[in-house]
C-alpha cells in the first residue's frame, strides 16, 4: 500500500468518525428539542476542509416560540479543537460555538469564554431559549 | 435583495471580528515571549500600534456592522418601497418601523445602536455602551421585521 493511500484511508476513517459525533449530537438535539414541543426541520450541508475533501453534513433548523436555532456543522479541523457545531439563535445571531475537546462537547462563548455547562438536554434547552433572547 | 442575504453580510462582519480578534490576540502573546517579533515582519510597526488596534477592534467592527444594516435599509427603501430620498438614518428607521410595524421595543433598541454610532462618530466617544454583539442582536432583531424578498 503506497503512503497516500494510506493517508487517504486515515482522513476517511476521520471524517467517517467525525460524521458519526455529528449524527450523535443533531439526533440529541432533535429528541430534546421534540420533548419541548419545538419543531424540527432536519437538512444538509456541503463542507469542504483541505485534508477531509468534500462531504455532506446534517444541519437542524429548530422552531421555538419567538425565533429559532440552527445547528450548523462547521468542520473538524479547527483551531483549538477536534470539530466545532454552531448554534445559531435567530433573529439576534447570538451564537455558541460547541467544540468537541476531549471527546466531549464543550460550550464556547463569541467572546471565546468556555461555559463549563455539562452537555445535556436541560443545557441545551435553557441556552436555546437564551440565544434567542427569551426572557 | 433576501432578508437572509441581509443576514448573512450581518454573520460576515461577526466572524471576521472574531478571527481578526483572535488573530491580533494571538500575535500580542507571542510578542509577549519575543519582544523582536513584531520588527521582524514589519519595519516600523510596533507592539503599542497592535495594542491599540486590539483596543479599537470592536469599534472598528461595530462601525461595519452598522453601515451593513444602513446599506440594508437604504437598499429595501430603494427597490422594496420605491423611494428616491435617501432621508437621514433616524427618520429611514422609523419609516421603515411605521410600515413593517415594528415593536417598539425592537425600535427603541436598534435607534441605541444608531445613537452609539453617531455618538462615536460626530462626538468621537471611544467606547461602546453597547457590545459588539448586543448591537448586532439589536440590529438583526430589526432586520427581521423587513420581508423574506424585496
Amino acid at each position: 500500500m503506497t503512503l497516500q493511500s494510506d493517508d487517504t484511508q486515515h482522513w476517511q476513517q476521520q471524517r467517517d468518525q467525525w460524521l458519526g459525533w455529528l449524527d450523535q449530537l443533531v439526533s440529541d438535539i432533535a429528541a430534546w428539542s421534540e420533548h419541548q414541543g419545538w419543531g424540527v426541520n432536519r437538512d444538509q450541508k456541503t463542507v469542504t476542509e483541505p485534508l477531509l475533501g468534500t462531504y455532506s453534513a446534517p444541519v437542524l433548523h429548530i422552531q421555538i416560540p419567538g425565533g429559532g436555532i440552527q445547528v450548523n456543522p462547521i468542520g473538524l479541523h479547527m483551531i483549538g479543537a477536534e470539530g466545532r457545531v454552531d448554534l445559531e439563535g435567530w433573529p439576534t445571531l447570538n451564537r455558541v460555538k460547541l467544540v468537541r475537546w476531549q471527546g466531549q462537547w464543550q460550550i464556547v462563548t463569541d467572546s471565546n469564554v468556555p461555559l463549563r455547562l455539562p452537555w445535556c438536554e436541560q443545557t441545551f434547552v435553557q441556552l436555546a431559549q437564551d440565544l434567542i433572547g427569551m426572557p | 435583495m433576501t432578508r437572509q442575504e441581509a443576514f448573512s453580510a450581518l454573520i460576515s462582519v461577526r466572524d471576521e471580528f472574531e478571527a481578526t480578534k483572535f488573530a491580533v490576540g494571538h500575535v500580542l502573546r507571542l510578542s509577549d515571549r519575543d519582544p523582536s517579533l513584531v520588527g521582524q515582519y514589519v519595519t516600523g510597526l510596533s507592539r503599542s500600534d497592535l495594542q491599540t488596534c486590539q483596543r479599537n477592534l470592536e469599534a472598528t467592527y461595530f462601525l461595519r456592522l452598522f453601515a451593513v444594516f444602513e446599506g440594508t435599509l437604504r437598499n429595501y427603501s430603494k427597490f422594496g418601497r420605491k423611494r428616491l430620498k435617501e432621508p437621514p438614518m433616524e427618520r429611514l428607521m422609523d419609516s421603515i418601523g411605521r410600515y413593517r410595524h415594528i415593536s417598539p421595543q425592537h425600535m427603541h433598541n436598534a435607534h441605541a445602536v444608531r445613537i452609539l454610532r453617531n455618538d462615536m462618530i460626530h462626538e468621537h466617544q471611544q467606547e461602546l455602551r453597547l457590545t459588539f454583539h448586543d448591537c448586532k442582536s439589536h440590529l438583526a432583531t430589526y432586520i427581521s421585521w423587513l420581508p423574506p424578498l424585496w
